[in-house]
């Protein structure tokens, strides 16, 4: 399908004409914070924090989720599992980071089986069009691990900002199914060539491409970073809350007399808990051993294990750090001769 | 070592609302609780779905996640055998909120059970071979799985030496299934506690020691370990002493779990999880990971 | 300004000497970070490492947090801001450290920056910040911009009173007298004039954006506990979900538990990745304690923890 552009006064009713179909997931702030919500009021779409400051992981595995609830009877229970449908949603104005996460996290929840078919239910009935970064932020490195920025990846539409509309390339066939809409027409010389000009500027940003993967086949184990991190790091997790790539929760229990119910959570290989077994083992007592598995998991483990790397340089994780660990910086050191 | 499989973009298996959720448990109930020790108590329990109690099978070295309801769920090696049908059981040391809250249960409740989980130990590869079994504790759990296995496919296997040691002869677990280990052809128990006790007449040592005593021969030989982290650190000292090779010495690991099924991420070693690529190890397989169990 | 220069200079030196003597295994710091606009928590060891030392607006940590821990090593010297100072205070009366095992460097401050403050820029352009007039001067590739206090500073430094503090052994420059900006309680202001209705569909809203993260409690020098209440598996107190009791209950009782010990540094707000305003909860929770008990946490090393000790005068709220 050839490209289009969608004037910027006209996104509101292409929106509103989808809101019978989909239920609409787009960026929005409230009290200074941009996290994606599911929006019925389309003025009230935020696109310029890039990245928003929530990822798109809440939209397909939420912070918290019920897995069953049971009732006990005397020696006897019941398994009651939700039938709820999942809703077709739209994502509006996700970043090509975010996208690409999605797939790292495809590959985690379906690398054994069997997969994870609540997060495969959301994801299969969620379309995705994103927005191209015109204003990189000070803390995105999305090109020094991937391309995908400029080619992206699970997405079925990816929109540029060309000033007074808004250019649109279909990626799948959901995508041409999206571009079909009246209020799009196709994208002329001049379109092709301002988004060109946005992508130049952009790209002049960022950051060049590192094999992180190839390096990290020789990252020192017992490298004296990890101890100095230790020091700083607060072990407080807000870097793998934020982070996209990022997968691990918590089972937990919640009963109420004879009823309950078992839910997951997010949860962070950053936190004391995380390996502790009941006999009080833990294989990662220190915060060195969690600041040195942070890094691996993204960067060697990921690689080694999915041949995708496990970091989409999205830098939530640099802007959030109270201590200023920016594993930019960890990278370099890990990789630097001597 | 069963290789991390390659993502290949678009081939997630995407599965309607139809099929399970793989969170969720099979109700069994728990038919006979035996006491083991102070702190120990092995459950058997029985599914409560016909088909799927039918339907069921395992493979030694497999593990199960047991849910008490309200409280959590927890890892359990399956220490029964799968050539025993129509039950399953698991050895429970009393250590913390769930295994807690099992030892409260009485015969009659139903728990939930998610299984078979993890891989398997190789027993095709044992065929033939003399097998030692070296456990301590607890350990003697997992490992009692392929013990009763190989038992039941006597023929299959040579010479078996079951090395079995616990502090005292009161943490001794399974004292009930000795003598019928010890009835089958060419198979030996060697027991040993760590001190002096009154009434006690066979070995009293470590378990390391008394393995160096009986100097196993590895000639065609399987060692399979388990037990407590130190214990199992000078066994494959010892093993090695002897001149067992990597790829002849085999143990099963434990680590904190919640998914049972890869998704979480809580029970990685490296790239592998030792729910999904584990439980089962051989030392060959270990030596390749980071030291981080 | 030339004092905070010379600020920095005395902060190195007064380091080096401290490390060379051997008075101290440690000098806790601020050091740059990644980028102009930001520090980073140094741990110097050595007289070359407490080169590394800086004294700027971006210098917004309470270093001491890291406390507790740290005096393992043995006697250890913290770089402090004055209200910092009063971490200190509670954690020796707490008897998380003991007064000699710190040495409490107390530097001058004009006051420490706020990001939101520098929100209409483009922080990737920033080449350095430093304390100029009565705010600072930012450079950046199209030049120097200068930003006054009010919105350059952090809430709590609009409302400094740069009295002494309540603790130091060294005391590098002085901080620069100044009339507060507001009062200390003005957000508190507004929230008092809620109905009970109000301010409960008010901190619904807030909690519901919790995503769990504990940041807050991670940052927070008070926050010390060996097993936090939220941790507990064996007696669960508070289910680890984010549902809204859930977060209501982890906040209203880390407020509690936080009652008469938190000294106002702001932390947990700066950290908090979805904004909820913490230092509002603490600054109700400060003004009721100091309306029952006339007590100031982190203002008077003699005094007894406040829910640590009682008087026959404290209030007995029970109805006769």
């Amino acid at each position: 399908m050839e490209a289009k552009v969608i004037s910027k006064q006209d996104i509101k009713n292409w929106l509103e004409s989808l809101a019978g179909k989909y239920e609409i997931i787009a960026p929005v702030t409230e009290d200074g914070v941009t996290r994606f919500r599911t929006v019925q009021d389309f003025s009230a779409i935020d696109l310029v924090p890039t990245p928003a400051a929530g990822s798109l992981r809440a939209v397909f595995t939420p912070e918290t989720e019920t897995l069953f609830e049971y009732e006990l009877s005397g020696h006897a229970a019941e398994v009651k599992v939700s039938e709820a449908a999942v809703k077709d949603r739209l994502i509006f104005g996700a970043r090509a980071c975010d996208a690409a996460a999605l797939k790292y996290v495809d590959a985690v929840y379906s690398n054994v089986e069997p997969v994870d078919t609540l997060y495969f239910n959301r994801r299969e009935r969620t379309a995705i069009v994103g927005l191209f970064c015109s204003n990189p932020s000070w803390s995105c490195f999305c090109t020094e691990v991937g391309d995908f920025l400029t080619n992206p990846v699970g997405m079925d539409a990816y929109f540029t900002d060309i000033g007074d509309k808004l250019h649109a390339e279909a990626l799948t066939p959901k995508g041409e199914e999206l571009l079909s809409a009246p209020q799009f027409k196709p994208a002329s010389e001049a379109d092709a060539q301002a988004v060109e000009e946005v992508r130049k500027k952009a790209l002049s940003r960022l950051p060049k491409p590192t094999d992180h993967a190839a390096a990290s086949k020789s990252y020192d184990w017992d490298h004296p970073i990890w101890a100095r991190l230790a020091e700083k790091c607060l072990g407080c997790g807000i870097c793998a809350y934020l982070c996209p790539t990022c997968h691990c929760f918590d089972i937990q229990d919640c009963a109420m007399g004879s009823k309950g119910g078992r839910f997951r959570c997010w949860d962070t290989c950053q936190f004391e808990k995380f390996t502790l077994m009941g006999a009080g083992h833990n294989p990662r007592p220190s915060k060195k051993e969690r600041t040195r598995q942070r890094v691996f998991h993204k960067f060697k483990y990921s690689p080694e294990r999915y041949a995708v790397l496990g970091c989409v340089g999205c830098g939530r994780c640099i802007a959030a750090c109270p201590v200023n660990i920016d594993i930019r910086r960890v990278l370099e050191e890990l990789e630097s001769q001597g | 070592m069963r290789v991390a499989q390659e993502f290949i973009p678009g081939s997630a298996k995407v599965q309607s609302m139809s099929i399970k959720n793989p969170y969720v448990p099979e109700l069994a109930v728990i038919e006979k609780i035996t006491e083991e020790t102070w702190d120990t108590k092995t459950f058997r329990a029985a599914f409560v779905n016909e088909e799927f109690r039918e339907n069921f099978t395992y493979k030694p070295g497999q593990f199960q996640l047991v849910s008490v309801f309200g409280v959590g769920e927890a890892t359990f090696c399956l220490t029964s055998a799968p050539t025993r049908k129509g039950f399953v059981e698991f050895s429970v040391k009393k250590v913390g909120t769930v295994t807690s809250a099992l030892h409260e249960l009485d015969e009659g409740t139903t728990v939930g059970i998610r299984a078979p989980l993890g891989n398997r130990f190789p027993y095709e590869r044992f065929k033939g071979k003399d097998l030692w079994f070296i456990g301590g504790g607890i350990g003697m759990a997992p490992l009692r799985s392929l013990l009763n296995f190989c038992l039941d496919n006597r023929r299959d296997y040579g010479k078996i030496g079951i090395i079995y040691g616990a502090r005292s002869s009161a943490d001794l677990c399974f004292t009930y299934e000795y003598d019928e280990w010890q009835k089958s052809p060419n198979t030996e128990l060697f027991l040993t506690i760590d001190k002096e006790e009154e009434g006690w007449a066979k070995n009293v040592g470590f378990v390391p020691t008394y393995l160096m005593d009986l100097k196993p021969s590895p000639k065609n030989a399987i060692a399979i370990t388990c037990g407590p982290a130190i214990m199992i650190k000078y066994v494959l000292q010892d093993l090695k002493e002897l001149g067992f090779e990597d790829e002849q010495i085999w143990t099963t690991l434990e680590m904190k779990m919640k998914c049972g099924i890869g998704k979480c991420g809580r029970c990685n070693i490296g790239h592998i999880y030792v729910c999904t690529d584990g439980p089962v190890f051989s030392h060959a397989q270990l030596k390749e990971l980071p030291p981080e169990y | 300004m030339a004092e905070t220069n010379d600020m920095e200079q005395g902060l190195r030196a007064k380091a080096k000497e401290l490390l060379e003597s051997g008075q101290v295994k440690v000098v806790i710091g601020y050091e740059a970070g990644s980028v102009p606009f930001k520090c980073a928590p140094l741990f110097a060891e050595t007289p070359e490492e407490a080169d590394r030392l800086v004294w700027n607006p971006t210098c917004v940590n309470n270093l001491a947090v890291y406390l507790p821990e740290a005096v393992k090593r043995g006697k250890v010297a913290v770089v402090l801001k004055p209200c910092d100072a009063g971490s200190i205070v509670e954690l020796i009366k707490e008897h998380q450290i003991e007064r000699d095992d710190v040495i409490a460097i107390v530097v001058g401050c004009p006051g420490v920056l706020s990001l939101d403050g520098l929100s209409e820029m483009d922080l990737g352009d920033i080449r350095s910040i430093e304390w100029r007039g009565n705010g600072i001067a930012v450079t950046t590739g199209a030049g120097e911009v200068t930003i006054p206090r009010e919105k350059a500073f952090a809430g709590k430094c609009l409302s400094c009173q740069t009295g002494e503090p309540a603790l130091a052994d060294i005391k590098i420059g002085e901080s620069p007298a100044r009339e507060p900006l507001r009062d200390a309680y003005i957000s508190l202001e507004e929230y008092e004039k809620m109905s009970p209705a109000e301010r409960r569909a008010f901190w619904a809203k807030q909690f519901e954006r919790c995503i769990r993260c504990y940041a807050c409690r991670a940052v927070c020098p008070a926050c010390y506990c060996s097993e936090c209440f939220v941790d507990k598996a064996a007696q669960l107190w508070v289910s680890k979900s984010t549902d809204p009791t859930a977060n209501w209950f982890f906040h209203m009782a880390r407020a509690m538990h936080l009652a008469g010990r938190c000294i106002g540094c702001g932390e947990c707000e700066r950290v908090c990745p979805v904004r909820i305003q913490l230092s509002l909860l603490g600054k109700k929770v400060h003004i009721d304690v100091e309306d029952m008990f006339d007590y100031e946490p982190g203002a008077d090393p003699e005094a007894l923890p406040v829910l640590g000790s009682f008087e026959a005068k404290d209030p007995d709220p029970c109805p006769e």
